[in-house]
């Protein structure tokens, strides 16, 4: 069975919704700057200006965590994208399941909740806070506001984190166990993990800085669906999910390539039909990214990185990656290419921009896990 | 490709001691492991019993990583690790599906950064407690630590998480995409879990007693369970015992209400008919069900509605949660393994406390051991925050 993404719903710091991401893609302009929310003290890629009330109509989560209502909104927006009814039980009577990539999930609310009990003991402890602090909560949200009573799983991760959730999803869909899959990955910067990464030397000191990354936040959902059901309700297929691998040995590099090959060969296709890489360049590790990629990759494949737009974003970059990539798939515009200036990714500096055929999109986690996945053209025969 | 999945190896701790066989004969005699809390101090909560690993100490020598820089949850997730390989003879070095699932992850780890940036300063945090916080780093440390390659998937579906975890691996044994997977669940005793449950007014103050008509909350508990799943062709090939078989997995989702299970029941009553679907069975070929059985009374009544539904009043069920605690994301792992130990060992684990059955729960309460039975296949179920279902069905292997 072919799996399609149908549907894209993006909160990034270039704004609200596919066409948001979709124009920063094409101009390609570094978003990162000074956090105005931590004092200016370090520079990352925020999302301004959400106003989350005014882009999702349902009172039930306007207690949610930010983390929740990123992915109510790119949710609702995803829903539309691909056609499928977006409002409150949308979902219901289809077999509609939810899978998200999380990281860090609602470090607020878990350091509120804990600063209650710390200093007022058990009065203090909020027990609204308490239940939306679960890694959980906002693929429990997602599945209440539209009624989406199939699988819900949560996935617990570093960046690659995002790939594993819709190679899940896939798989949910690939087996007839959901008809529709929701994907889902939602990260914000809080001041205590970028204290804790910087103070672990991973964080760069200012934009211009070489070594590290810049912080971000944002959310991606891509709707999942067979094919074929898709065509036959009118929906437009904008990628095809294809093969994926994830691996991880200690080897880092050994790991990426590894990754790489077997996502690769799961897609039938040979290196040389690679036409783009989007690459993660995340967490410090995008020299041994570059590296291992070089020797797998065709040179004549045009690579780039969402890195220098919207910073780190953890599970919602790798899915951002992939929002991206069907972005790139649906359309005959290319990126801009916002590829990090290292003499490592010389190999694969530009190429043409032409239509894109089949997207490579590799992530490295903070633990060393490497993720691979392919996403082709969707062939309408 | 449809493979059959086989087990063999299964390691466990929880309040009844460290290891399987402390565990069955806690099971079978229906033990009451639960104490008041020592890890932290509970006298400002409500409740203050919970089922901690009875003098737990991880005496293993490490060879990569270091034992004080390890939390709680590592340390419990590697002693049941390494039980659950020795039995199986598993053979550590080698590529293999780790599949792990986890409420809390490294929250004692988060916690204990949370409060040091909170009183020292953020200068003066430890910032890598708060890596050892992120719920994945468990899986990672297991990794590096027993050079297991390949593929880690943690899953964090509150209650659920384990039931889930052990129902990817088993899909993914079953369809060819991995030969052999470690897969299970740990969590520690936290006092954020305390904390919280005590403020959503879930924990009880007394005594758990799922189905009874005078539950009043939950015990937490802590542990880990790990089972080491194979395709079956693979384990015989190479001589291992087989422990049991998995043979159907269904999840759902109640899309109800963030905490609270829908009453109707509808998700619950999704996964258990998803899980004998996916088994190719039927409600009467079910000869045990280990419940989720908190002792809430809107858990145990929505459960005790499904499970009547789908099997209806004769089906044997019972908890073990008033013996060991509610290990949140390691008790689906806990009670696959319990359902395990009853399959082999013909018993079924008495659902302590219960002194009389809630009318309102018309399902068949077995608040005795029953021993000398035999039992073919048992559904265990998992229900968690957030409306997240699974329910696993085991089978008795007979070759």
């Amino acid at each position: 069975m072919r799996v399609v993404v149908t549907g894209i719903g993006a909160v990034t710091p270039s704004g609200i919704g596919k066409d948001a991401l979709a124009l920063a893609l094409r101009e390609g302009r570094p978003l990162p700057g000074p956090v105005a929310r931590f004092g200016g003290r370090f520079s990352g890629s925020e999302v301004k200006d959400f106003a989350f009330e005014s882009l999702f109509d349902d009172r039930r989560f306007r207690r949610a965590s930010m983390v929740t209502k990123f992915s109510l909104v790119a949710a609702k927006l995803a829903l539309k994208d691909a056609g499928l009814k977006d409002t409150p039980g949308g979902l219901e009577g289809i077999k509609a399941a939810v899978v998200s990539g999380v990281t860090h999930g609602s470090l607020a609310f878990s350091c509120d909740f804990h600063r209650g009990y710390l200093e007022e003991g058990a009065v203090g402890a909020s027990p609204a806070l308490f239940s939306d602090s679960v890694l959980n909560a906002s693929t429990g949200a997602l599945s209440l506001a539209f009624g989406a009573k199939g699988p819900s799983h949560t996935l617990i991760g570093s960046s690659p984190v995002g790939l594993e959730a819709v190679a899940f999803g896939g798989a949910l869909i690939e087996s007839g166990r959901a008809e529709v899959c929701l994907v889902c990955a939602s990260e914000v910067m809080e001041e205590i993990t970028v204290e804790a990464y910087s103070k672990l030397g991973l964080v760069k000191s200012g934009p211009d800085a070489k070594e590290g990354f810049l912080p971000g936040e944002g959310a991606a959902v891509l709707v999942l669906e067979p094919f074929e059901s898709a065509v036959k309700r009118g929906a437009k297929p904008l990628a095809e999910v294809s093969g994926s691998s994830f691996y991880s040995s200690g080897d880092l590099e050994n790991d990426i390539r590894t990754a790489a090959e077997r996502a690769i060969k799961g897609s039938g296709l040979d290196p040389g039909d690679l036409t783009n890489l989007i690459a993660g360049l995340n967490c410090a590790n995008f020299m041994a990214e570059a590296r291992a990629l070089s020797g797998v990759l065709s040179a004549s494949l045009r690579a780039d990185s969402l890195q220098g737009l919207f910073g780190e974003c953890f599970s919602a970059s790798s899915l951002l990656s992939l929002a991206a990539a069907s972005i790139m798939l649906s359309s005959e515009k290319g990126l801009a290419g916002s590829l990090n200036k290292s003499s490592e990714w010389s190999w694969a500096k530009g190429g043409p921009q032409e239509p894109s055929q089949n997207v490579l999109v590799s992530s490295i986690g903070l633990s060393g896990e490497a993720g691979c996945m392919v996403f082709k053209k969707v062939r309408l025969d | 490709m449809s493979r059959r999945v086989v087990i063999t190896g299964a390691g466990i701790n929880t309040a009844h001691g460290a290891g399987y066989d402390a565990n069955l004969s806690g099971m079978m005699e229906g033990r009451n492991s639960i104490r008041e809390i020592r890890l932290f101090d509970v006298s400002r909560y409500r409740g203050r019993l919970g089922g901690e690993v009875p003098g737990f100490s991880f005496d293993v020598p490490l060879k990569k990583l270091k034992k004080n820089r390890l939390d709680r949850a590592t340390l419990l997730l590697f002693a049941a690790f390494l039980e659950a390989g020795e039995q199986a003879s598993f053979p550590f070095g080698g590529e293999c599906l780790v599949s792990l699932g986890t409420t809390l992850g490294g929250m004692i780890s988060g916690a204990k950064y949370h409060e040091e940036f909170l009183r020292k300063g953020p200068g003066r945090a430890r910032a890598s407690l708060l890596t050892d916080y992120l719920a994945h780093s468990q899986a990672a440390h297991l990794k590096e630590e027993y050079g297991i390659k390949g593929r880690a998937f943690t899953f964090s579906d509150a209650c659920a998480s384990s039931a889930n975890a052990i129902g990817y691996a088993f899909n993914e044994i079953r369809s060819g995409r991995a030969e052999v997977s470690v897969a299970g669940g740990y969590d520690p005793m936290c006092e954020f879990t305390v904390a919280g449950f005590n403020s959503l007014q879930a924990i009880t103050p007394a005594v758990c007693r799922p189905f009874d008509k005078n539950r009043d909350g939950l015990v937490l508990g802590e542990g880990a369970a790990i089972l080491i799943l194979e395709e079956e062709a693979r384990a015989k090939r190479r001589g291992a015992e087989i422990l049991a078989e998995v043979i159907g997995f269904g999840a759902s989702s109640d899309a109800y209400h963030s905490t609270r299970p829908d009453p109707e029941a509808r998700g619950a009553i999704a996964s258990m008919r998803a899980a004998l679907a996916d088994a190719g069975i039927s409600a009467k070929d079910i000869d045990y069900i280990n419940a989720h059985g908190t002792a809430t009374p809107y858990n145990d009544q929505m459960e005790a509605k499904a499970i009547n539904e789908v099997f209806g009043e004769y089906t044997p069920v019972s908890s073990i949660k008033p013996m060991v605690g509610h290990l949140l994301g390691a008790s689906g792992a806990t009670e696959a393994i319990v359902s395990i130990m009853s399959l082999r060992e013909g018993f079924i684990p008495p659902n302590i406390n219960c002194v009389e059955v809630d009318p309102g729960c018309r399902i068949n309460v077995i608040r005795q051991t029953v021993k000398g039975a035999y039992l073919k296949r048992a559904l265990s179920n998992s229900f968690g925050f957030g409306g997240a279902n699974a329910s696993l069905v085991f089978q008795r292997y007979d070759g």
